[in-house]
């Protein structure tokens, strides 16, 4: 009896000195930690004020510093137009020069003028489920702050690898570190969906980026082509190994349609059937979660798709007919981007025989200006095969090449099929 | 002068003063005394027309004919719709000739006149008011029908009468517009009659587009859809606008034409500029024509997916011609 009194006095007096305990851990990372980290400041040259803020980190010798390439874009998007500046815990001042870019995982590495003190490390191996973590920046321009949360693993429904981190992350964290107990890098903080779920870029995607990183300023010359290559890569790679695994497919009353075509895509359905309408839909969409950021106006990677079906017992064939062409005309979605960045839409239509149906097609294709070999693809398909019943299907690909626009469209529509 | 056979007072023939469009302004009659024209007023015909002379011309009898002769005019006789100055012209029938800028017609009395048109019985009136009518309905029917091919829901009576009740006001003000434009011109209103032309030129127009959609789609010609509208408003103004100058004016059946084909032209290609302007702009969003129609009306073959991606990468070279508009960034 005595034996267990003083156990249930220990577990209660350890329960008790847990947050203690958590609490100084945060303070003892921040005290460490807090020097090596600067906020990082896009300047419009013509204005001389702030446009963009962000968080950065030292994680190499001279001063080469971390951040998201979503923080600094502007210097990309813009030559000419902004110049970086880091804001130091202690009030200094001075320029970053960008030294390289990782766009598919929202890093940009770069090196503070006259600012070099010890930098960060990357922990090594992958942390356990639940391990408390630390993430630190600057948000909404308030101070450096640091932020306590736990690590969820990775995305399992992600194109691009992310670190599930529950915690708050706000807007000027971007770019900062998430250190473990031991002052570690982890990830870099990069987005947040609320309610303390964030993401994290994995610290190995740092590494990559340091190993291969030149000493030496970018060329103001070559961003659009090292953006353009780098995205030409990454489609390459999973439009290649979706084209090469071939396509879920999935069932929408009669027809087979392209369906969950990866684990990271995600797929939703829709019953529209309203007394007053003379017709009715069941839609089925799928879309990649998770894109690559190119500007404020602009993301790429993204693969969305949508079937619907409309089928109608009222309306004659004439009429039923008349409403979609207005449907297809009408309901076509906005891709981002402005006139300087993008080109306009070009499109060719006809009818098309696949699979033992024939539909009408619409393909359309428009070019990055900056990033050359890049484009965004919309193709939209209508069966002709009844008079009451029609499938409409959407396909929406951003930053891909021609080649593999063509040849991955070719094979959506191909596993269009009614198989009843 | 001499006179004719008879006595010299004796009304031997009709000279007709012209306006610039052949109708009769005045009639006066030639007698066997002879008579003389120009700008003064001791003329026997007094024309007001700086081109005139003031003792122009004269009929006179010689020979046993009549004559018109040149009294040394500044701008003398023109005969053969103007082109040709003579001296002197026999008037042995009908005659048209000018003086100055004044157009004149000699008819002699046994000049053959057609028949009399038999009053128009009232029934035949009211039959062709009737006629006429039945294009603003036809049209106001047309769009009602079309309103309704707009509609996701069902089509009740009210909804028909809304539908019907702006192209209605429309087309009652712009038949209103014309007739106040004949009522000035030719002193009539014939307010049906331009209600009947806006009302086919409408109906026209709705048609055309409907066979141009259904056209488009059977031979899957879609992007040739934009210009075949262009070309089907054309006509429709063009229609239009003949239809109106017809009734409102007393302008020649050709110049009525002519003057419709520039005008309809004109709208149609402001139309059309404006279109093109409208797709040359930057757009995020994919823009085409799209038609849709039963698939028992698709009357060209299918391609195969193969041969649909082979035309489509055609594209990829109308994308790089696109031009980027010019840099806003400054150098620092």
């Amino acid at each position: 009896m005595m034996f267990f009194s003083r156990l249930l006095l220990s577990i209660l007096l350890l329960l008790a000195l847990l947050p203690a305990t958590a609490a100084e851990n945060a303070e003892t990372i921040f005290s460490a930690g807090k020097d090596r980290i600067l906020q990082v400041r896009l300047i419009d040259q013509a204005g001389n004020a702030k446009n963009a803020l962000g968080s950065g980190f030292v994680i190499a010798d001279g001063g080469r510093i971390i951040s998201n390439y979503h923080v600094v874009s502007g210097l990309v998007n813009h030559p000419g137009r902004f110049r970086a500046e880091y804001l130091a815990q202690n009030g200094e001042t001075g320029k970053l020069a960008l030294l390289d870019i990782d766009v598919v995982h929202d890093l940009a590495l770069l090196r503070a003028e006259g600012f070099a003190p010890t930098p960060l490390s990357l922990r090594a191996e992958v942390p356990a489920m639940g391990v408390r973590l630390y993430s630190l920046g600057n948000p909404l321009d308030l101070g450096l702050t640091i932020v306590e949360g736990t690590y969820n693993g990775l995305l399992k429904k992600s194109l691009y690898e992310r670190i599930h981190f529950t915690g708050s992350i706000n807007p000027g964290m971007s770019g900062g570190p998430t250190l473990d107990g031991d002052g570690n890098v982890v990830g870099v903080n990069v987005a947040t969906a609320g309610n303390q779920v964030s993401f994290l870029v994995p610290a190995k995607y740092v590494a990559h980026l340091l190993a291969h990183a030149s000493d030496t300023p970018m060329d103001a010359a070559v961003f659009g082509a090292t953006v353009a290559r780098q995205l030409l890569i990454n489609q390459d790679h999973y439009i290649g190994s979706l084209l090469g695994s071939g396509f879920a497919s999935s069932e929408l009353e009669g027809y087979r349609v392209p369906g969950q075509i990866a684990n990271y895509v995600n797929c939703w359905g829709r019953t529209e059937r309203e007394p007053r309408r003379l017709y009715h839909s069941v839609s089925y969409s799928c879309s990649t979660d998770e894109n690559i950021f190119l500007s404020d106006e602009l993301n790429s990677g993204a693969i969305q798709f949508s079937h619907r079906l409309w089928s109608t017992d009222d309306l004659s064939a004439f009429h039923f007919f008349h409403l979609l062409q207005n449907a297809a005309n009408l309901d076509t979605p906005t891709f981002g981007g402005s006139e300087e960045t993008m080109g306009n839409f070009h499109c060719e239509s006809g009818f098309v025989e696949h699979a033992g149906l024939t539909s009408k097609v619409v393909y359309c294709l428009r070019r990055y200006r900056q990033f050359e070999g890049l484009y965004d693809v919309y193709q939209q398909t209508l069966t002709l095969r009844d008079n009451r019943q029609l499938l409409q299907s959407s396909l929406m690909l951003s930053g891909v090449s021609a080649a593999n626009a063509a040849a991955f469209a070719q094979r959506y529509m191909e596993d269009i099929a009614w198989k009843p | 002068m001499e006179a004719l056979s008879g006595a010299p007072h004796a009304v031997c023939g009709v000279l007709e003063l012209l306006d610039r469009h052949g109708h009769v302004e005045e009639r006066i009659s030639v007698n066997a005394g002879g008579m003389r024209i120009g700008r003064a007023y001791d003329n026997d015909l007094i024309l007001d027309d700086v081109h005139v002379s003031p003792h122009h011309a004269l009929i006179a009898v010689s020979e046993g004919r009549f004559l018109l002769r040149d009294l040394n005019s500044v701008n003398g006789i023109c005969i053969d719709a103007a082109s040709r100055r003579v001296g002197e012209v026999v008037l042995d029938g009908e005659r048209t000739f000018t003086l100055g800028l004044s157009q004149l017609r000699y008819r002699p009395l046994n000049a053959v006149v057609a028949e009399a048109l038999p009053l128009r019985e009232r029934r035949h009136l009211r039959r062709g008011i009737a006629w006429a009518l039945c294009a603003p309905v036809a049209c106001l029917a047309m769009f009602g029908w079309d309103a309704q091919l707009d509609s996701y829901e069902a089509f009740g009576a009210l909804k028909l009468l809304n539908a019907m009740m702006v192209p209605l006001v429309a087309m009652l003000l712009w038949a209103g517009a014309w007739s106040l434009i004949a009522r000035l011109l030719v002193h009539r209103l014939h307010f049906i009659g331009n209600l009947a032309v806006i009302s086919l030129g409408l109906l026209f127009a709705t048609i055309v587009e409907i066979v141009t959609r259904l056209g488009a789609f059977a031979f899957a010609l879609d992007s040739a859809v934009p210009w075949l509208l262009a070309l089907g408003a054309c006509a429709t103004f063009v229609l239009i606008l003949y239809g109106h100058l017809r009734i409102a004016t007393r302008i020649r059946p050709r110049s009525a034409l002519a003057a419709a084909v520039i005008f309809g032209t004109l709208l149609a290609a402001a139309m059309q500029i404006k279109q093109l302007v409208y797709l040359q702009q930057f757009s995020a969003r994919p823009r085409f024509t799209l038609t849709l129609a039963p698939p028992a009306l698709r009357l060209r073959g299918a391609d195969s997916t193969a041969t649909f991606y082979a035309r489509a990468s055609a594209l990829v070279d109308a994308a790089a011609d696109d031009t980027a508009p010019a840099s806003s960034d400054k150098a620092p």
